[in-house]
């Protein structure tokens, strides 16, 4: 990465100096807009060389022709470089890690809000031993203390997705300050990421 | 409660996840590269998210309900991807020390080249 930012700065500057020297060594127009000094006080002399603007209007045209076809390759460039790094960090081993990371993670956290309710459900209701839940009970109706062991379920899980709302700005304070602090927040995610699995067994 | 704890947990561990996701890209890769990568990463984990559906499945009628084979598999998953954040995490710590150490190294041979450039001079003017 250091060398590519190199590389660029490298790039940008050569075409820096390039274009400042262009413009140097242009014959000075009165539009324009590099605002190179001393290319406006070489434009008296330019006009009695040349016998005024007239003659110089062909010549400017060229020139920002030029200045554009460079812009142009220049942006090309750019575009090429951006996409070789595109396809190199694709494939790249840190790249290929971070996304095996989340993706796993992902699925991971997917599957607990899924199964919350469920598993409250199943944690109710253990009958003979086994858990169960309402979509264990094979399609019977549920005996009084069963209804109510799943109605108390449900206003838990009701309870707790309702404090996800509350809990969701806050997490991103808690994300926002341990960012600010940490630089990254990756360890920090990985410590609460080990907390909530020991809380989960 | 414990339930209720575990569920803060599980809201922080998401908005670790998501939030460490362009931190990491952004100081890793580059800004110019965040918004592609992100389009890369985030549908894959939606896809490989998909596999909660049988993982559900499996634990409902296989496991009668019983949540603790495919909730332990998983933890054992993700515990095994907490490797990456650590190892990188090394990794990058090694990277800094050895910048740290060059970055020394370079001071003292300017300091060295200034002090060769003074000695020389004053050679000159004795």
């Amino acid at each position: 990465m250091h060398s590519d930012a190199e590389v660029e700065a490298k790039v940008d500057g050569s075409t820096a100096a390039e274009r400042t020297e262009h413009v140097a060594s242009t014959p000075a127009h009165p539009d324009s807009r590099k605002g190179v000094e001393g290319a406006t006080e070489q434009v008296p002399q330019e006009q009695q060389d040349t016998g005024g603007n007239s003659g110089r209007s062909g010549s400017i045209g060229d020139e920002d022709k030029d200045e554009d076809k460079e812009e142009e390759d220049a942006a090309v460039a750019a575009a090429a470089r951006s996409c070789e790094r595109y396809k190199a960090t694709l494939t790249s081993p840190v790249f290929l890690g971070y996304a095996l990371f989340f993706a796993t993670n992902s699925l991971f956290y997917n599957y607990y809000f899924l199964t919350l309710g469920t598993r409250l459900q199943a944690n109710a209701l253990i009958a003979d031993g086994e858990p169960t839940s309402l979509l264990t009970l094979d399609g019977r109706e549920p005996t009084p203390d069963e209804q109510a062991a799943l109605d108390t379920a449900e206003d838990e899980a009701g309870r707790l997705l309702g404090i996800f709302g509350i809990l969701l700005p806050a997490s991103a304070v808690v994300v926002f300050g341990t960012g600010y602090i940490m630089d990254t927040a990756g360890l920090v995610y990985a410590f609460f990421g080990l907390v909530a699995t020991a809380v989960v067994f | 409660m414990a339930q209720l704890a575990t569920f803060v947990l599980f809201a922080l561990y998401r908005a670790f996840l998501f939030g460490s996701l362009g931190t990491f890209l952004m100081l890793e890769f580059g800004a110019e590269l965040v918004g592609r990568l992100v389009a890369v990463i985030v549908p894959f984990g939606g896809l490989v998210s998909l596999l909660q559906y049988p993982l559900f499945q499996q634990a409902m009628q296989t496991y009668k309900a019983d949540f603790t084979v495919t909730s332990g598999s998983l933890v054992g998953l993700a515990a095994l991807t907490v490797a990456f954040p650590i190892g990188f995490g090394y990794l990058h710590g090694y990277k800094c020390r050895y910048a740290k150490l060059e970055e020394q190294r370079q001071a003292k041979a300017d300091a060295l080249a200034r002090g060769g450039g003074d000695s020389s001079l004053d050679a000159k003017v004795v």
